[in-house]
């Protein structure tokens, strides 16, 4: 019983941490949030289906495939981070400052 | 198969939380600890997922992990409300 | 450093949200210094040598953060006393801290959405402010 609980309060925190994900997304315009929203989303259902067999993963064969899927996700969202210089080309958020400020290039 | 990707996710959740505890560190935002924190929560979910099935199969942890995941969930979605303009 | 953590809070939120340019405080304490002279642009350039057009910038700004007001091709100095007070401590320390006020101008107020995005850089920048 606690354990369908607790599945089912996880599975609505993970959704709301996914929407806030894609909130994150649309303001910054960076991939990074859009690829961790989606493990939150898959892991939030996940743990909804789990909740309700009632059968917490030790007993299930492909219990692990979510969970491999999202951390690849995850992986995929820290190499794409890490990977060759892009250009920032997004407007920043705070007000814009004079082009002949001396600035330190914004990878 | 199931081991290595539980082992994954803890590894993979714990560099998540010290690379944004570092940068709160650093920088002080407090966005950075909150979600340093909820990986912080997610990693424990991870290991005692794997101690669940691993290393005390007799005894059934699976309501107890749930709780720093819960938690880690939380403070993430506290932190995504009020520490973003 | 030190310094930044004993640099007075409500100054620093005044840099942070009106000032972005070194030329902006200097232009802003000239306009202070003699508050009942209307300046030009002219003269104001003159006394920064820079241009016209980055003079002209710079008071741009200021007006909108209600510091200066325009009147005709002129410009006086037109804080209200809350702000003047900011401004005068401000005009202290860029006395006495210079390279303090200065590198608080140029340490940008951090997005912190872009903060979260950064702090998966596994090889980390130096940055100025740090």
């Amino acid at each position: 019983m606690t354990y369908a609980v607790l599945s089912g309060v996880t599975f609505g925190l993970c959704l709301a941490a996914a929407a806030l994900l894609l909130r994150s997304y649309r303001r910054s315009r960076d991939r990074l949030f859009l690829l961790f929203a989606i493990p939150f989303f898959i892991l939030g259902v996940n743990q909804l289906v789990l909740g309700i067999l009632n059968r917490p993963e030790a007993d299930l064969p492909f219990a692990h495939l979510p969970r491999l899927i999202s951390f690849l996700f995850i992986i995929a969202a820290i190499v794409d981070k890490n990977r060759a210089v892009r250009r920032r080309t997004k407007l920043r958020l705070v007000h814009d400052k004079e082009p002949e400020r001396p600035r330190r290039a914004r990878l | 198969m199931s081991d290595f990707v539980y082992i994954l996710s803890s590894v993979t959740s714990a560099l998540c939380a010290v690379l944004l505890l570092r940068s709160y560190a650093r920088a002080r935002q407090r966005l950075l600890l909150w979600s340093g924190l909820a990986f912080v929560g997610f990693t424990l979910n991870n290991a005692l997922l794997w101690v669940d099935i691993r290393a005390l199969p007799n005894v059934d942890l699976s309501a107890w992990r749930l709780v720093p995941a819960v938690l880690g969930l939380m403070v993430l979605c506290y932190g995504l409300i009020w520490e973003t303009t | 450093m030190a310094e930044h953590q004993r640099f007075p809070s409500e100054v620093a939120s005044f840099i942070a949200s009106c000032i972005d340019s070194v030329e902006q405080v200097e232009i802003l304490l000239t306009l202070r210094s003699d508050r009942t002279r209307h300046w030009t642009v002219e003269e104001l350039s003159r006394g920064q040598h820079s241009s016209v057009h980055s003079v002209h910038l710079r008071l741009g700004r200021l007006i909108d953060s209600g510091l200066v007001a325009g009147e005709g091709s002129s410009y006086v100095y037109a804080a209200p006393p809350e702000a003047d007070e900011l401004v005068r401590r401000l005009a202290e320390l860029y006395a006495d801290r210079r390279t303090a006020v200065i590198e608080r101008i140029f340490s940008e107020p951090r997005d912190p959405l872009q903060s979260f995005a950064d702090a998966f850089r596994l090889r980390k920048e130096v940055r100025d402010d740090e």
